[in-house]
């Protein structure tokens, strides 16, 4: 059966419906009516809403991925943006039965590393300094966490160390996952988590990260 | 991770500082649906709309052909006309003969006597352009 034309997948302004697990670990997407191999199966036939469900479901983690490695709303869009088009572009080349997420993650990465070798990146430092985008001060001063704060101590982390660790927080995934999607051995990627984290920890405040022990537990729930 | 660590949604709180706006979220929403629109249109083609769009390319290409064609037949056949006409004009008896001819011949006895008494009938046959 054709996919049927016509369909909005993107409500703009639509709430991301996540409702992510309190528990560190493997995020759980709100949206997970349906698993994500049968949603790259129907993209792959041309099904515009089923992209639209996987276009809702890592928008924001995405983004927050992207601005961990590049530092600035804009290209952090730009990256977001055209890492969806190149995965739309591929998405043949993902394996029947695979996850979106890791390739998806993967494809992202590339292409923000991409934008930063070519010098498309618009004239911004690697760390802005306004706070004000896409933020609301008076709640982040109740977190005591800035955006600006946290941009600066990801900075201060080598490039695979900061994707390592945003996405061991974002997504939970384990070591070997993160490991296939950097390209990495896992013993690698849980050495970049552990330094990455105790490097923001320092930066962030005991409170803003899980301290070593706790870290250990949820490596081993891993 | 405890409440101070844990954003409303479940992301530690260090990341959800990094967190996509409403407004910012809106607009990469729009905007990717605007660049992945000529792809999926392109995915969505069925082999039907394929035939189809081939179909449409070609017709004006068959109706070219058709008309090439119809005016080489057409341009063909005056020229093959006059040939014959000629050919036709030096071997053809002159029509005095064709009626003495026709007056000197007997009719085969196998025929009906009615059936070519006019000898009119015979001449006008003859002459006739067919």
């Amino acid at each position: 059966m054709p996919p049927v034309r016509g369909s909005a997948p993107f409500a703009p302004g639509e709430q991301s419906g996540e409702t992510d697990s309190p528990v560190i670990g493997r995020r759980s997407h709100g949206t997970d009516v349906v698993d994500e191999p049968t949603l790259v199966r129907r993209v792959q036939r041309g099904d515009e809403s089923a992209f639209g469900v996987l276009v809702e479901r890592y928008v924001d983690s995405g983004y927050v991925a992207a601005m961990a490695v590049l530092g600035n709303p804009h290209d952090a869009e730009d990256a977001v943006q055209n890492a969806f088009i190149r995965a739309l572009e591929r998405i043949e080349q993902l394996q029947p039965g695979s996850p979106f997420g890791p390739w998806f993650y993967r494809v992202l990465r590339s292409t923000a590393l991409n934008l930063r070798r070519r010098e498309v990146l618009r004239s911004h430092d690697e760390i802005p300094a306004s706070a004000s985008m896409g933020s609301n001060p008076a709640t982040e001063l109740d977190r005591g966490l800035t955006r600006d704060l946290v941009l600066g101590a990801l900075a201060e982390l080598p490039e695979m160390q900061r994707m390592a660790v945003t996405l061991y927080d974002l997504e939970g995934y384990s070591h070997q996952e993160i490991a296939g999607i950097l390209g990495i051995a896992v013993g690698t990627s849980r050495a970049h988590v552990h330094h990455g984290r105790k490097a923001l920890r320092n930066r962030l405040g005991e409170q803003s990260l899980p301290s070593n022990e706790e870290e250990r537990k949820d490596e081993a729930s891993r | 991770m405890n409440d101070n660590r844990q954003g409303a949604t479940g992301w530690p709180r260090w990341l959800e500082t990094l967190r996509p706006d409403e407004i910012t979220r809106a607009r990469l929403k729009r905007s990717i649906a605007n660049a992945a629109a000529p792809l999926l249109n392109v995915r969505q083609l069925t082999w039907w709309e394929v035939a189809s769009d081939w179909a449409s390319l070609l017709t004006p290409v068959a109706a070219a052909l058709a008309v090439l064609f119809a005016g080489l037949a057409l341009g063909d056949r005056p020229a093959a006309r006059s040939e014959t006409t000629v050919t036709a004009s030096a071997d053809a008896p002159r029509l005095e003969e064709f009626i003495e001819w026709a007056s000197a011949e007997e009719l085969p006895a196998a025929f009906p006597g009615d059936s070519l008494t006019d000898l009119d009938i015979v001449l006008t046959s003859i002459t006739m352009d067919p």
